[in-house]
């Protein structure tokens, strides 16, 4: 117990940033959806047939892909959970690589692969169909079933499922009977957190999408930035707003069910038959590395072979953008490390009061902070475009606007990195220091900051990846023609008409592919020292 | 006071004096821990105070009052290895590097942990732990020592011998000390007094022997370990004898018993041989008492019991 250290100051710094930054923003949306003319024109579009058609196929993509990606994630998670070989981590590591990609980067590699696979645009048409935005999002998702539902399966004690057999019923019995009901909550909760992404989806549409799918994101952009129309932008973000709160309430929930803590099984796990494993890596290759494969052939492929051209011509300007895009990527790195900065400090600020501060505010700060991540990029950006034109938070030629909104999407997952980690420190542990002699201060630096650094360069990693690859806030923020983003670049050049910078395109994805992909491997070496007091090793 | 709207601790009342090793004696449960906490200052009273060589120390932080304290538990720092644990609190006092090096060199030694500055935390035994843990609070020269249950998780054989390694270190140093135990055995190796505490309350407090001799009621002299309990009918007599003016419980001193040639018949019931003692139950008239002896009986055989002098002590109500 931290006594002397006021958790309420500590809090105070999270909660005025999300203030700002965030609540002013979307209450400004909210507001103005809701005001007079707001309101008749929310009315208006709710009558709209085709408006009534954007919100079904939101939700109607949205569970498709989820399902289908909680059942492709079986397999593996069965495999991750029940066995042990040599390369698991590694196998672990990759499968989360998709996560942290850049939407753009999805978005164009199931362009390259659909492009590749059907003619382009012709008879099979499949480049802009539903099909594709369905793979792209089992391609993002799949890791977030994998690694919630494997790890809590891991920690099932198999004591049950062998309680089963003796008992006379068969193994997909079993599953069926035994296994499923007590994976609920487990699957329940990474599959709501699946759906809200889906949900949320945006680069992915925009670019698979075409012009003829539309969800709720897609539609506030067209609106707000292509038409300008921002009643209809705001009307749209209110529709979404109210659901995206509903779907975390129910997430939050669902989660918290989670938390029964089951006994953990310490028994040694045995390896698994070569069909398995097979099996299991011929289908995580199909739907995680292919589109990778070909994005990346995709990017050495000219007229008459290969050749490493399109990396070259990066380095150039082209007429299509205000830069060159090698300058686009030293902006994008610029602002993530900024992002990163805010985002941590922020993050560890808010982490640390939640878990020294008992009581509703605590949660509430909980709940706050990670509104950000479900209330979807697309709102952020368009709230912040709406909310902050006005002295003194007239920002919206700042330089600082990007990293800012990037951080608010970076914070939620610093905390929930940096939340266990704290959590795990045993409290006798921080006792024991006070007793020998040192202050409240003393203790945060000796004990907690010590035992949550490799956490905090977890959740740092997490935070720049998430910055780099950043989209759906970023196309909304104005901002000087010279600071465009990557993957905002990356987003134009596939828009250009033709192939003739389709090439570059598909460089630059790998290029930022590569750099995400560096941040997850850090994420995994870092992320794998189990810490806690010793009692845990003895 | 009160602890999550419960009373925990009822008219507490402990004065240790320098150099001087108190034991709280006492079953899990009776607010020995919280006692401890109280005093180290990592939980506050809701009435009454603490206080050291006549100052109040009651709203003293923790990291100030310079106690030691001593979990069951080893609470070793997982981050740190064994020197960088033992030199913390010299670490936070701002001691020298060579200063503190020397003397955690010395307090391991003392431990019987030379060598062991450089392992790590995790590799250790759990009495190697302990004793890190002990070295760790002793280092600092506290003013007073805690120590809560510190050998309760090891086995046995450690804990044997590490009880009387920490008397001996104790006294070395000229150490204040409180330790809380609900092994009596313990208690009685290491004390200087016994507090016997049970509820949230002190029953008795006393040097070993004086406890021993004269617990005062049936329930302290439970809990120091006495079997002998007799209860009286209401003219103060039993199978053996008018042993009271009326009706309670008496003490039957177990090492004034003997199997003697003269005395009560009995018939030995029991057996158990402790750390090499022959230790029998006897019955006498339907009253089963324990005593030690040398000699070599069995089960069912007939003996006869003499009950030496100052062998009964009255008892008080419980």
């Amino acid at each position: 117990m931290t006594r002397g250290l006021r958790p309420i100051f500590l809090a105070a710094v999270p909660a005025g940033f999300l203030g700002i930054f965030f609540l002013y923003p979307v209450i400004s949306i909210v507001g103005r959806g809701l005001s007079g003319e707001g309101f008749s024109r929310l009315t208006e579009l709710a009558s709209s047939a085709t408006f009534r058609g954007v919100v079904w196929f939101t939700f109607w993509q949205a569970t498709v892909s989820t399902c289908l990606t909680v059942f492709l994630a079986f397999p593996g998670s069965y495999l991750l959970a029940r066995y042990q070989f040599r390369g698991k981590a590694l196998l672990r590591a990759l499968t989360t690589v998709p996560f942290v990609l850049p939407t753009v980067v999805v978005g164009s590699a199931f362009s390259a692969l659909f492009g590749r696979l059907s003619f382009d645009s012709g008879a099979l048409g499949l480049h802009h169909t539903v099909w594709a935005i369905i793979g792209a999002h089992v391609f993002f998702n799949i890791a977030v079933i994998l690694r919630t539902v494997g790890a809590f399966w891991e920690g099932l004690d198999p004591l049950f499922e062998e309680q089963a057999y003796v008992l006379g019923t068969g193994k997909w019995r079993t599953f069926r009977m035994v296994t499923l009901p007590r994976l609920g909550p487990a699957i329940a909760a990474s599959a709501s957190i699946v759906f809200l992404f889906c949900t949320t989806s945006f680069g992915v549409i925009l670019i698979l999408g075409g012009s003829r799918r539309a969800t709720l994101e897609t539609e506030i952009w067209r609106h707000a930035v292509w038409r300008g129309d921002m009643r209809s932008a705001t009307a749209m973000a209110l529709v979404q707003l109210m659901a995206v709160v509903a779907m975390v309430v129910v997430s939050n929930w669902l989660q918290r069910k989670r938390g029964i803590v089951q006994r953990r099984s310490s028994r040694s796990q045995p390896r698994p038959s070569r069909s398995l494993l097979l099996g299991n890596l011929t289908l995580l290759t199909v739907v995680l590395a292919l589109p990778i494969l070909v994005l990346f052939e995709r990017s050495i492929a000219v007229k008459g072979g290969y050749s490493f051209r399109n990396y070259l011509a990066l380095i150039h300007k082209v007429d299509f953008l205000p830069v060159s895009v090698l300058a686009t990527l030293k902006n994008s790195l610029i602002f993530a490390v900024i992002a990163t900065i805010l985002a941590v400090v922020v993050g560890g600020l808010a982490a640390f009061s939640i878990v020294n501060w008992r009581g509703w505010w605590a949660h509430m700060l909980d709940l706050g902070m990670m509104l950000p991540l479900g209330v979807s990029a697309v709102t952020l950006g368009f709230g912040m475009l709406v909310a902050l034109d006005q002295p003194p938070l007239d920002l919206r030629t700042s330089r600082w606007l990007v990293p800012v909104a990037h951080s608010l999407i970076g914070v939620p997952f610093v905390i929930r990195i940096l939340l266990p980690a704290l959590r795990s420190i045993d409290n006798r542990l921080r006792e024991a220091a006070a007793v020998l002699g040192a202050s409240p201060f003393r203790v945060v630096r000796e004990i907690d900051l010590q035992i949550v650094r490799k956490a905090a360069v977890v959740s740092a990693a997490f935070a720049f990846a998430v910055s780099l690859g950043e989209f759906g806030a970023t196309s909304f923020l104005p901002r000087h023609p010279d600071r465009i983003t990557a993957p905002v670049a990356l987003f134009r050049l596939l828009g250009t008409p033709g192939d003739l910078l389709r090439g570059q395109a598909m460089a630059l994805a790998v290029v930022l592919m590569l750099l995400t992909g560096t941040c997850v491997l850090l994420i995994e070496l870092f992320g794998r020292s189990r810490l806690g007091n010793v009692r845990g090793d003895l | 006071m009160s602890l999550d709207g419960r009373s925990v601790l009822f008219d507490v009342e402990l004065e240790v004096e320098a150099g001087e090793i108190v034991v709280m004696l006492g079953p899990s449960g009776c607010g020995k821990t919280t006692l401890l906490r109280v005093i180290a200052g990592l939980q506050t009273v809701s009435s009454g105070g603490i206080f050291w060589e006549g100052i109040d120390i009651t709203n003293l932080p923790s990291h100030k009052r310079g106690f030691g304290l001593m979990f069951q538990e080893s609470t070793l720092f997982p981050h740190r290895d064994v020197a960088q644990n033992v030199s913390f609190g010299l670490e936070v006092a701002g001691v020298s590097p060579q200063e503190r090096s020397e003397r955690v060199g010395r307090m391991l030694a003392l431990v019987g942990l030379q060598g062991f500055e450089n392992r790590s935390v995790s590799t250790l035994s759990g009495g190697e732990a302990q004793r890190v843990a002990l070295a760790r609070s002793l280092v600092t020269s506290p003013r007073l020592l805690m120590l809560d249950e510190p050998l309760a998780s090891l086995d046995r054989s450690r804990r044997e011998e590490l009880v009387g390694e920490i008397r001996f270190l104790l006294r070395r140093l000229g150490q204040s000390a409180i330790h809380v135990t609900h092994d009596h055995d313990e208690a009685f190796e290491l004390a200087d007094r016994i507090a016997v505490m049970s509820a949230g309350r002190i029953l008795r407090v006393g040097t070993p022997t004086e406890v021993w001799e004269n617990p005062g009621t049936p329930e302290v002299a439970r809990s120091v370990g006495h079997r002998n309990l007799v209860d009286l009918d209401a003219t103060g007599s039993c199978s053996l004898g008018t042993l009271g003016t009326g009706p309670g419980t008496v003490l039957v001193r177990g090492d004034r018993l003997e199997i003697s040639a003269e005395g009560f018949p009995a018939r030995v019931t029991g057996l158990s041989r402790r750390s090499g003692r022959l230790e029998v139950a006897v019955d006498i008239g339907g009253i089963e008492l324990f005593l030690t002896t040398e000699r070599q009986v069995e089960v069912g055989e007939a003996v006869t019991v003499a009950i030496r002098e100052g062998a009964v002590v009255a008892l008080g109500l419980s």
